[in-house]
């Protein structure tokens, strides 16, 4: 069953009465996708629809087709410092697959993205359902507070966390010392992955947050009160009936969160400031390209490590998005 | 439209450069001998500086020397000919990134640049010669004005050709807390071993800090310690671009890490990395009793000072191995002429000239913190005769002008910007994790042997 | 629902609302009270850190979070307005620059391609669309050394256009519209227009547009905050630092701080920097901050 286009977890469909009552409520909204179109139509359609799209297109194929094909033009090169650069095909990929330092790096990131995206898509739903559930002024507050992070560029962020962690600038020392302990060495190999989990969790929660919290906004409030009479606590509420309503923000908020992990780029890459023997040039595969383009003057094969760090982006992306297909409404 | 037209021209170039060869070819869009002669070029040059002169020929500058903007302001007085017009487009490293995509597109690069003194050999080897040889303009005549071992850098192996002009350098030095040494009645080291000594003591006597710290991460710092066994870890000669040498298994080599990581397992030096927060705040604070380091430390230090009461700092020689232990220098910069210099020969002027004054020589020591690598400046009684008020009127260049004009030059490989990554891994297993010296080093040296190789160059044995 | 059982549910709720704020309220207010602390502290820190002098922020009397007893914010900001002539608010106003017109620009183009996506089904619209919504999974940071070495072929390196001219690239912006579009612009109304002898210029500026304005808001805000973020391809571009945004500017004081040799104590600049550059940015978030909700719902609500 749908409601406005979503699918509707079974546990909602035994409640038949909140559907009937949001059906109704939403389908005015609803268009009709089926239309029977003349030939004049179409043609309006033809030459309105590429009139509408056309700036989008220019900038679209300026800016990313044709770099993308001359990057991977460069990318059949090689460049030695010696020799120069010779053409070597497809060598290069066959190169980036088994060179270790890629592969690393590449295995860095997907545990990243494995720990890193729960937890902030977690946080966020969390946070949004407690909100949207208090609808008080501390409340809204609160909204702000958990946002105000997006309001820092990354970098700044990033840069931020530097100090905080360290030793004798950042206030852990002191806060731990308290409680009679020994602040965490939060930029060893020990403590770097949680440190950097922690940057980007406090950089972007809020703003998976707001996706979610918009969200839960649309849903029509009669659909839970209803609930309410029944008896439904509101932790019932949050989690039977809320957080399936939102499941499709749920799955947006988590392919971007997906992407944004998988090219992990700016927070280890400023931290490194502070830490240049724990994290090393080549941690992140996106690191990894940018070290060697620009430190061992390597193009070629840096725009193959890009490519094939794409590639891979864009094949768990389309994975992830056949699989919540339903939910999210991208892959139609 | 002025946007369209620049659309248009970003697909028509993208067409364009797909239907060329390969980026980064060699040989570039200069010509064959990078000599080039178009003095108008830079006349809408943007400067970061006020050219007051006009309709007068510009040299455009990159360089990230503190207080640069007067050096060039001086230049620019004195000279009706030329005029410099400067940017700063980041240090070092953010330099040496701007400089190799202007390289990549053929275009966009300085005509006279800053470049680390290790990092030439990275401009003029194999395929890569984009630095001009500055003796076909009359730089050999300028070897007498310099230290010899900063002269020695420039020319890439010792031969005639020059490759860019010495402007400064980083002579060895330890500073060290005096009121530390004296509170816990421990002498101050001059070797090594007393070194090692003075730890123990102090840490015997109480002092919660520690002598010292080793950082994996210091890159030219950590190679100067090498250079100290005389040992020639890299090594470059411009007249065979394609050979390298590496030594990294040496016993020199295997001596030196194995008496840090010993210091460091004895608790006598700590392990943090240089140049961060916590190694500024740890040598303010009072928590290193000494730090062996370039020169120009004591200038940064310096910016922080009054930080703690009652901090008494010294400088002296850095501590040595034996009689035999050479004067060494880490750092240092040059000003090199790049093949993308519009008009070469002025471009060569510049670099020439530029801190060869008596008003910017005093410029360099004052205002910048450079300590320098003329002859005539190291010599001049007021600046021997000093007294840094900072040091407790230390007469510092006493110490230091000896231990620069002592230095006799050293070699670095032309992808020294790797080499340094990869050190510090190694060196970061042998201090941190305890890993074994001549394992770790062996596997140091195999990974640079095979980067060499890759790169198409031949490994001197 | 009719009006008793409306009152019943009010009755209800009232004693649901009493029942949990007795208990199971406090667990929800608490992780709110930790959540507060724990996304504003560090913005806090940043506060007291610029008005630190070097010294300060040092080794600060009072600790890394409360101020020092020399209170040098008037300084820093002095020392910012005449550091490398006072080139930092240079930097501001161009971050300025580049987020308004990028923002603008990336907005114009996203709405209109977002309209054309949802309202026109033309030949090739499905296969364009997924090739759009795969450009959302570009990493941005492999096209940046192509475009560059693109652009340098035409001496666009280092002017405003290499920095303005891909920013208007928003695929998100236009996947954001296009929902927007095909949830709250029913067809009926336009046949509507159409009949009423509106053509397809006008419906779009007239009719349209106005419906529009909430997405068209939040499209406009996350393309200028992405704008004002920006900062790795103007890192790569300019060389100018007059040409800089602010990202740039202040990492670059940061690396000169930490340089090493020919470094200098700057990070009171550093710090301070930061935080009059966050100021801008949060203040508008404070304002604005119901059309972020209400547009992103947009996302949410899918036809």
């Amino acid at each position: 069953m749908t409601v406005a286009g979503r699918t509707v977890p079974p546990s909602l469909s035994s409640r038949p009465l909140y559907l009937a009552e949001s059906e109704t409520d939403m389908s005015t909204n609803t268009s009709k996708t089926t239309r029977r179109v003349t030939g004049q139509a179409a043609q309006r359609a033809n030459l309105w629809g590429w009139f509408f799209t056309a700036p989008f297109a220019v900038v679209f194929v300026v800016f990313l087709i044709v770099p993308m094909v001359y990057a991977f033009y460069v990318s059949l090169y090689s460049y030695t410092q010696v020799r120069g650069t010779v053409f070597t095909g497809i060598s290069n990929y066959a190169r980036a697959f088994k060179d270790p330092i890629f592969l690393q790096g590449m295995g860095r990131v997907l545990l990243y993205t494995a720990v890193m995206v729960p937890i902030q898509i977690i946080l966020a739903l969390i946070f949004a359902l407690i909100i949207d559930a208090m609808r008080t002024k501390f409340a809204a507050g609160s909204r702000l507070a958990i946002f105000l992070p997006y309001a820092v560029p990354g970098v700044i962020g990033a840069l931020m966390w530097g100090f905080l962690y360290s030793k004798d600038m950042g206030p852990f020392a002191s806060i731990f010392e308290l409680f009679g302990m020994q602040a965490p060495a939060f930029l060893s190999p020990q403590g770097l992955f949680g440190s950097l989990v922690n940057v980007v969790t406090w950089q972007w929660t809020g703003y998976y947050m707001v996706i979610i919290y918009s969200a839960l906004q649309s849903i029509p409030h009669e659909l839970y009160e209803s609930a309410r009479i029944d008896g439904a606590s509101e932790l019932q509420i949050a989690l039977r009936i809320k957080t399936p309503m939102v499941s499709s923000s749920l799955v947006m908020a988590t392919i971007f969160a997906l992407i944004g992990t998988l090219q992990f780029y700016t927070e280890p890459m400023v931290l490194r400031n502070n830490a240049q023997s724990v994290i090393p040039p080549e941690y992140t595969p996106n690191m990894y390209a940018y070290t060697l383009a620009f430190n061992y003057n390597q193009v070629n094969y840096s725009a193959t490590v890009s490519f094939a760090l794409g590639l891979i982006v864009v094949i768990i992306s389309v994975i992830f998005m056949r699989i919540t297909r339903k939910q999210s409404g991208l892959g139609e | 439209m002025k946007k369209t037209t620049k659309f248009m021209a970003f697909m028509v170039a993208g067409a364009t450069v797909l239907s060329m060869a390969a980026c980064g070819a060699p040989g570039g869009a200069a010509g064959a001998s990078g000599i080039n002669n178009d003095p108008k070029a830079n006349d809408d040059a943007q400067c970061q500086n006020t050219i007051k002169k006009k309709g007068v020929e510009k040299v455009t500058l990159w360089a990230w020397y503190p207080a640069v903007e007067k050096v060039v302001d001086n230049f620019n007085e004195a000279h009706d000919d030329v005029q410099v017009c400067w940017t700063n487009v980041g240090n070092g490293s953010e330099a040496y990134k701007k400089f190799n995509t202007a390289l990549k597109a053929k275009s966009g690069a300085p005509d006279v640049m800053q470049v680390e003194a290790e990092i030439l050999p990275s401009y003029v080897s194999g395929a890569e010669k984009h630095l001009v040889d500055l003796s076909q303009f009359g730089a050999s005549k300028e070897k007498s004005k310099y230290t010899e071992g900063s002269w020695r850098d420039v020319t890439l192996g010792g031969g005639d050709s020059v490759y860019a002009i010495p402007s400064d350098a980083g002579p060895f030095a330890m500073m060290y807390r005096k009121d530390i040494f004296d509170k816990y009645g421990v002498k101050v080291p001059t070797t090594w071993d007393e070194y090692e000594q003075a730890g123990k003591e102090l840490k015997a006597k109480g002092f919660p800090g520690h002598i010292g710290n080793y950082a994996p991460n210091g890159t030219a710092m950590n190679v100067a310690l090498f250079a100290q066994k005389n040992a020639k870890v890299y090594d470059y000669d411009v007249s065979k671009p394609e050979d390298v040498g590496i030594d990294l298994t040496s016993k020199e080599v295997t001596d030196v890490m194995s008496y840090w990581q010993r210091l460091v397992k004895e608790g006598i030096v700590t392990t943090d990395d240089c140049y961060s927060n916590d190694w500024y705040t740890k040598i303010v604070d009072g928590s290193y009793a000494t730090v062996v380091n370039a020169s120009w430390l004591i200038g940064y230090v310096k910016g922080v000072s009054g930080a703690q009461e009652g901090a008494v700092w010294q400088v002296a020689d850095a501590p040595k191995w034996d009689s035999s232990t050479p004067m060494v220098n880490q750092g240092g910069s040059t000003l090199a002429v790049t093949d993308q210099a519009k008009h070469t020969e002025a471009a060569a002027k510049v670099a020439i000239g530029l801190w060869d004054s008596e008003a910017n020589q005093e410029v360099a020591v004052k205002d910048s913190g450079n300590f320098p690598v003329m002859n005539s400046k190291l010599e001049a009684d007021d600046f021997i005769n000093y007294e840094e008020p900072f040091l407790n009127n230390q007469k510092v260049n006493d110490v230091l002008a000896p231990i620069a004009q002592g230095y006799k030059g050293y070699s670095f490989l032309p992808f020294q910007t790797y080499a340094y990554d990869e050190q510090t891994k190694a060196f970061t297993k042998i201090v941190r994790d305890g890993a074994d010296v001549s394992s770790t080093m062996s596997d140091l040296q195999k990974t640079l042997d095979n980067y060499a190789t890759q790169q198409g160059f031949t490994v001197k044995k | 629902m009719n009006k008793t059982s409306r009152r019943a549910a009010n009755t209800a709720r009232t004693m649901t609302a009493q029942h949990i704020k007795t208990g199971s309220r406090v667990l929800p207010h608490l992780i709110l009270v930790i959540a507060i602390i724990y996304f504003l502290a560090p913005v806090w820190w940043l506060l007291v850190a610029a008005t630190k002098s070097n010294s300060g922020l040092f080794l600060g009397s009072a600790g890394p979070m409360w101020f020092d007893r020399t209170f040098a914010l008037g300084d820093n900001l002095v020392q910012l307005s005449t550091y490398q002539s006072g080139i930092y608010w240079r930097w501001i106003l161009n971050s300025f620059f580049y987020a308004l017109v990028g923002g603008v620009g990336a907005t114009t183009i996203s709405v209109m391609a977002g309209y054309g996506f949802a309202k026109y089904k033309f030949k090739g619209r499905d296969v364009y669309f997924n090739i759009v919504l795969g450009a959302l999974m570009i990493p941005a940071t492999a096209l940046v050394i192509p475009t560059f070495i693109l652009m340098s072929n035409i001496g666009m390196t280092n002017t405003v256009w290499a920095v303005l001219l891909p920013s208007l690239l928003s695929p998100f912006g236009t996947y954001l519209m296009r929902i927007y579009c095909m949830s709250s612009l029913p067809d009926e109304m336009m046949e509507a227009a159409r009949v009423d002898g509106a053509g397809e210029l006008r419906t779009f500026l007239q009719i349209s547009l106005p419906i529009m304005t909430p997405a068209i808001t939040t499209v406009f805000l996350l393309s200028v905050v992405g704008c004002w973020n920006n900062f790795f391809l103007p890192q790569v571009v300019l060389s100018d630092p007059k040409l800089f945004p602010i990202t740039v500017g202040l990492t670059q004081w940061q690396a000169r701080s930490s340089a090493g040799s020919g470094a200098e104590q700057i990070w009171n600049l550093v710090t301070s920097g930061a935080f009059v550059s966050i100021v801008p940015l949060v203040i508008s978030f404070l304002l604005l901050q119901r059309y972020w909700v209400g547009g992103l719902a947009a996302g949410a609500v899918k036809a």
